[in-house]
């Protein structure tokens, strides 16, 4: 089903806009939460989350993108789901990997004013839109679907040693910036 | 008032439009097609340019006669194709293109379309996909995992030539198990300029074109013959490879086979391929084609024959490295080939990165040492037949 027609039969309050939502894109979920979850009943929770989520968000909202929007609400329940489960689990090496290097772009900042944070968010998009076409998916692969390196390389054909390479250097480049715009 | 930026957080908001791109297949289609396919591509436009010129040869004229259908044309398939083809013949007309289908094939494995495009008077011929996001097939998507171009893409093959602009487009997929009877499909097809991402007039600029048509896939599955295998043969570097299922009908053949992993040592520093020929003495290559899953090594017949870069040919001694469906055996040998890394674009990140491209090995390995692929083990059958 097309994504317009699920999103109508939310407005128009249809229960069977979950089912179709889930028909249409339960893999393409699935494998967000599992990056970070790696456990199946988790991510099935997960899921059913993200259709309930989507119950409730749709209306007001009027997704431009369905299947962006619903995996923005996977990968945001799917981290909190595993910071819940992080302090009593041993980590999964692929997950403290990547949550070590998104750490790494992480810092704390002088600000008065919050429109100095959404700045930050405008930068990185910048930085993104920047980018060439695969060093964007690359970093867009890695850090919000969360994939893992042997995933990415696979994706792109290339060995691991070159993704990670290439996640090496656009991390540095985009801290530089980052912290540029939130000192200034 | 200090603040905390937390990455992972805010990473999660970016725009919707980069999100969703990511999420498609990465497909060479989107980034640069002919950086990547150019070889292939020349290889095909190869077989046509000598069609075309040659035509008034009555030995090639009766070749060319063969061809029922265009995809079987710009390809060089040995066989028939036109009982699996359904003719769509659909003209649609968008931004100045206009995009005529022409025919179709579909199996669990590939869907093909010939497609004629007319671009107008526009200079710069714009390039032309399928769009694997939005084509569904029986109400479903499936992921490619691949994407092939043949015929009139490359511009600057073409450059010059007055030749026919059709093009050929293929997705493969790993198995899409179709149901018997119509199947629908929902094929949305996009042309139009590379336009970087970040451009905010990109959608403007392409041109999205929608075919609804229904095509039965049953014959051709009918036609494919799928055989469990379950033969170990020595692999390089002492590991044995399980062949474990062959598929094989008029476009396509492939075996699956295990034993390794994509981390294997042995298969990332080594292309391989399995060589030599069915039981009625033609030529069949298929080349390893990546991983199904994490130990699932596919090895595929290429659209291309299994030829070098600088390897010449002509259209009668092209040959599709597809077995023969009826045959009654294979007989194959492993090959492998040492992948160069090219040392001058190794480059020092920091103590743990470095990043390296590998050499093209047509330009490494003369025709004389068969391009660098040496034989490991022995010729093995696989008995499809008794």
């Amino acid at each position: 089903m097309e994504d317009i027609a699920i999103i109508e039969l939310f407005w128009n309050r249809d229960e069977t806009a979950i089912q179709e939502l889930s028909n249409k894109y339960s893999g393409y979920c699935y494998k967000i939460a599992w990056n970070l979850l790696n456990n199946h009943e988790d991510t099935e929770e997960c899921l059913n989350d993200t259709w309930f989520a989507a119950w409730e968000y749709i209306p007001p909202k009027r997704p431009s993108v369905l299947s962006a929007f619903v995996g923005r609400i996977t990968r945001g329940l799917a981290i909190d789901r595993f910071r819940k489960k992080q302090a009593a689990k041993r980590m999964d090496r692929h997950v403290a990997d990547v949550c070590g290097e998104m750490d790494e772009l992480s810092f704390s900042y002088m600000v008065d004013e919050r429109m100095a944070e959404k700045e930050l968010i405008k930068t990185i998009e910048n930085f993104l839109r920047k980018l060439p076409d695969a060093d964007r998916d690359i970093f867009i692969r890695r850090y919000w679907y969360l994939d893992s390196i042997k995933d990415i390389a696979k994706r792109h054909g290339v060995s691991q040693g070159c993704i990670k390479t290439n996640l090496c250097r656009n991390r540095k480049k985009l801290y530089r910036i980052l912290r540029r715009e939130a000192l200034v | 008032m200090k603040r905390y930026f937390n990455f992972s957080e805010e990473f999660g908001r970016i725009d919707e439009t980069l999100i969703a791109e990511a999420g498609k297949p990465w497909t060479v289609e989107r980034s640069n097609i002919l950086k990547l396919y150019r070889r292939k591509i020349v290889q095909a436009a190869a077989i046509i340019l000598i069609f075309t010129a040659a035509a008034g040869n009555s030995h090639v004229q009766a070749a060319v006669k063969r061809f029922t259908t265009k995809i079987g044309e710009i390809f060089g398939f040995s066989k028939d194709l036109s009982d699996y083809t359904e003719i769509i013949n659909q003209t649609q007309t968008k931004n100045g293109i206009s995009l005529t289908m022409n025919e179709v094939i579909l199996d669990d494995y590939s869907l093909i379309v010939s497609v004629k495009p007319d671009y107008g008077d526009g200079k710069e011929s714009p390039y032309l996909w399928i769009n694997d996001e939005k084509t569904l097939i029986n109400g479903q998507r499936y992921q490619s995992i691949s994407s092939i171009v043949g015929g009139g893409m490359d511009p600057e093959a073409f450059a010059g030539n007055e030749i026919d602009p059709e093009t050929v487009l293929v997705q493969e997929y790993d198995d899409m198990d179709l149901s018997d009877g119509e199947i629908e499909v929902h094929l949305v097809l996009e042309a139009g300029a590379h336009v970087p991402i970040f451009q905010e007039n990109r959608s403007e600029r392409i041109a999205e074109f929608v075919y609804d048509f229904t095509i039965s896939a049953e014959q051709l599955k009918a036609q494919t013959v799928q055989k469990d295998v379950n033969m170990e043969i020595p692999g390089g570097d002492d590991r044995r490879l399980i062949l474990k299922e062959l598929v094989m009908n008029d476009l396509h053949s492939r075996i699956v086979a295990s034993g390794v992993t994509w981390d294997d040592r042995w298969i990332n520093e080594y292309e391989v391929k399995l060589k030599g020929q069915d039981s009625f003495g033609n030529p069949v290559s298929f080349l390893s084609a990546g991983f199904s899953s994490e130990n699932e090594l596919r090895f595929e017949t290429s659209f291309f024959g299994d030829y070098e870069g600088d390897a010449v040919f002509d259209a009668d001694s092209f040959q599709m490295p597809v077995p023969d469906k009826n045959c009654t055996y294979l007989d194959l040998q492993l090959y492998q080939r040492k992948i160069l890394p090219d040392s001058e674009s190794v480059e020092e990140v920091d103590d743990e990165y470095y990043m390296e491209e590998s050499l093209d090995p047509s330009e490494m390995y003369s025709e004389d040492e068969d391009y660098g692929w040496e034989p490991v083990g022995d010729v093995f059958r696989i008995q499809i037949k008794e």
